[in-house]
């Protein structure tokens, strides 16, 4: 018989009794709807996640010292032999040079100014590399970046933001090319005094700006006031301190790769130069931090609960199955006459076990397409609320928390294909006595 | 095929139940019958004489216990279910008391049901029912499903699908048994004209010696054994 009369006529059945084909199908929507909905919700938050860092900048090893998680023996300070230095990192990364980069921004003091009308504007200071701005996805609206020249000569140049410009000099036009003299409260030495001449200007962010508030107690009221970030080139930071690349020390560095490398080789190639140095030493290790890690974590905690969610929702439609197979049975019953004459009139026991074990996947596949659209449904509605709540939450991060609603494809053709698996096993058993009927008792039956 | 060729040839077909048991139980008794084709025959007997145990075993859904029976020359004793099934969705159209069409699809899709089995394509059966169902005068209610059609129509219905893949016999068990006299008398008629104008051999078997008076040959069954056939003038 051909097929597509039995996808016809299992349609045709399936409607004349509408009610008992829906709550037949419950128990299956009811487990395909709750993978969904999870697979939905954690495929949305994996994407968003990713879309996240991927805005922020390219991800990056953290290197710092740090303290062996099962030490247990006596705690002391970090030697200062141990500490990092820049002569280190540079070191590392001259020993792998097409594999490794350091985009230094690890060298921070943290200055002050005075504009015309002798307000105070306090700044953070970082030492830069010439690659600093691309490596943090950082467009200039003015000007030019911090270049290689700048770094090798230590020239006095540096990039701030429009923030500062505004609080400085009431505009951000024609200050290219200006000399800002700084006085430094911290990380340099103390009193000392820096000028820079700014050559580009960059946009702060709400987020930055989220970043560097600080607490200042003013006039006896707490008021929240927004530093800004001033990059200069971390070797002219070195002359005006009077250091050597040996005597900087660094809290962390952060060690990027390039595409002749990947991230474990590039972990591998730091332990090997660190673990020379730490050789030894019981409490203190150079620790890498990687923050796809973050990731990577979310994965697991979402993967275990998609594993807890699909074990209900086997159960679920194991028992959906089974419900499938009652009616199956309770219809063939009730259809033995009409089974009867099909055979009669010719058809094969194969013919009317594959037309009733057609209408079983039907049923099934009905059931689970309806619950895969409700699973969208749902995944979509919470992942929407959620963001909502998070938009209401922080609002300071909503313009880098885009949520991302992405249903997993492969999650609704796995869900899909085992409701079609649970109307063929659940279907074959009713099908096949249907098929092996004999056709007098058949057409007798009342 | 020659009129001197039977379509139907039984040599000593008897038929027991329960065999080899206590309570064994026989139901046909020798039956030696031959039905040549375009004849019109109706088998009487009262109900209990094995009648609907003939009609079974012609209509290949049930298989004789003893004995031999041909169709069309080529004995059915050792063919499998699956053999019996095509030769009887292409050799044998069923009309049955109570019309047993398929609920919830229409006239049309009842009559192409034969050729479905017999894998004809769509537009060929489509085509082919439609004339079957103009020929039984029921091409306005083709689309109908049968709760909608009266027991006339019903069985003009069933008619048309028993003609459906051109059978060599038209097996009707009581058509007119669950129809009033009037709509009876229809289905009679249509019966006559299938025999008359397509030469269709027609095996009739009824309780009513009115219809079967009707027919060119009246076999009688009592207890399992043919008594008479009116070819043989009258009782044996």
């Amino acid at each position: 018989m051909n097929f597509v009369e039995s996808i016809k006529m299992a349609f045709t059945s399936l409607t004349i009794n509408k009610m008992r084909s829906f709550l037949t199908m419950l128990g299956i929507i009811i487990g395909i709807s709750a993978v969904i909905t999870i697979t939905t919700i954690g495929n949305s938050i994996s994407s968003t996640l990713q879309n996240t860092f991927s805005e922020i900048g390219s991800v990056k090893l953290s290197i710092y010292p740090d303290v062996h998680r099962d030490y247990s023996g006596e705690w002391h300070d970090l030697p200062s032999n141990l500490e990092l230095t820049l002569s280190q990192v540079q070191e590392l990364i001259n020993l792998h040079p097409d594999e490794l980069t350091y985009s230094c921004s690890d060298v921070y003091g943290r200055v002050e100014t005075a504009n015309v009308n002798g307000d105070p504007i306090q700044a953070s200071m970082y030492g830069v590399s010439d690659d600093f701005m691309d490596s943090i996805k950082k467009q200039l609206t003015t000007g030019r970046v911090i270049t290689k020249k700048d770094l090798a000569n230590a020239k006095n140049t540096c990039l701030v933001s429009d923030y500062f410009c505004e609080q400085y000099f009431g505009t951000t036009e024609n200050v290219i090319g200006k000399t800002i003299k700084f006085n430094t409260l911290k990380g340099l030495n103390k009193g000392c005094n820096i000028s820079l001449t700014i050559v580009g200007i960059f946009e702060l962010t709400e987020l930055d700006k989220n970043d560097l508030s600080i607490n200042k107690v003013h006039n006896d009221q707490e008021k929240m006031q927004v530093v800004t970030y001033i990059f200069f080139p971390y070797n002219t930071m070195l002359k005006e301190e009077g250091l050597t690349p040996e005597e900087t020390k660094l809290p962390q560095a952060e060690i990027g790769w390039t595409a002749k490398c990947d991230k474990e080789t590039a972990k591998g190639y730091i332990n090997d130069y660190f673990e020379k140095i730490y050789k030894g030493e019981e409490q203190w290790y150079m620790s890498i931090y990687d923050e796809e890690e973050i990731v990577g974590r979310i994965n697991t905690v979402l993967n275990v609960i998609t594993i807890a969610i699909s074990v209900i929702a086997a159960i679920s439609l194991i028992v959906g199955g089974v419900g499938v197979m009652n009616i199956m049975l309770v219809s063939i019953l009730e259809r033995t006459r009409e089974i009867g004459v099909r055979k009669a009139l010719g058809a094969l026991n194969g013919d009317i076990r594959s037309q009733f074990v057609i209408e079983a996947i039907i049923i099934c596949l009905t059931g689970g397409t309806i619950g895969v659209i409700l699973g969208i449904v749902n995944g979509v509605l919470i992942s929407k609320v959620a963001s909502y709540l998070l938009n209401t939450l922080a609002s300071e991060f909503a313009e880098y928390i885009t949520l991302t609603v992405q249903p997993s494809v492969p999650a609704i053709l796995i869900s899909l294909g085992f409701s079609m698996l649970t109307g063929l096993i659940f279907g074959y058993y009713p099908a096949k006595r249907a098929g092996n009927m004999d056709p007098i008792d058949a057409l007798r039956y009342e | 095929m020659k009129r001197s060729e039977p379509v139907i040839h039984m040599q000593s077909v008897t038929k027991k139940y329960y065999v080899g048991e206590p309570n064994e139980l026989q139901i046909l008794f020798d039956i030696g019958l031959d039905i040549c084709e375009g004849e019109f025959v109706s088998i009487v007997g009262a109900s209990g004489s094995g009648k609907s145990t003939l009609m079974n075993i012609i209509g290949l859904l049930d298989r004789p216990t003893e004995g031999e029976y041909l169709l069309n020359g080529t004995t059915t004793r050792v063919m499998d279910d699956k053999a019996l099934s095509r030769i009887r969705n292409k050799e044998i159209g069923f009309v049955f008391q109570n019309f047993n069409l398929i609920p919830k699809i229409s006239a049309l899709k009842n009559v192409e049901m034969p050729m479905m089995y017999a894998g004809v394509s769509q537009k060929k059966r489509t085509q082919r029912a439609m004339e079957l169902i103009e020929l039984v005068g029921m091409g306005d209610r083709y689309t109908h499903d049968p709760a909608r059609l009266s027991g006339g129509q019903k069985q003009r219905v069933a008619i048309a699908r028993a003609m459906a893949n051109d059978p060599s016999i038209i097996l009707a068990d009581e058509p007119t048994g669950a129809l009033d006299t009037k709509t009876g008398r229809m289905v009679m008629d249509l019966f006559h004209e299938l025999h008359d104008k397509q030469g269709k051999t027609i095996v009739l078997i009824t309780h009513s010696p009115e219809l079967a008076a009707e027919t060119e040959r009246m076999l009688t069954i009592s207890d399992g054994r043919i008594i008479a056939d009116s070819a043989k003038g009258g009782a044996l």
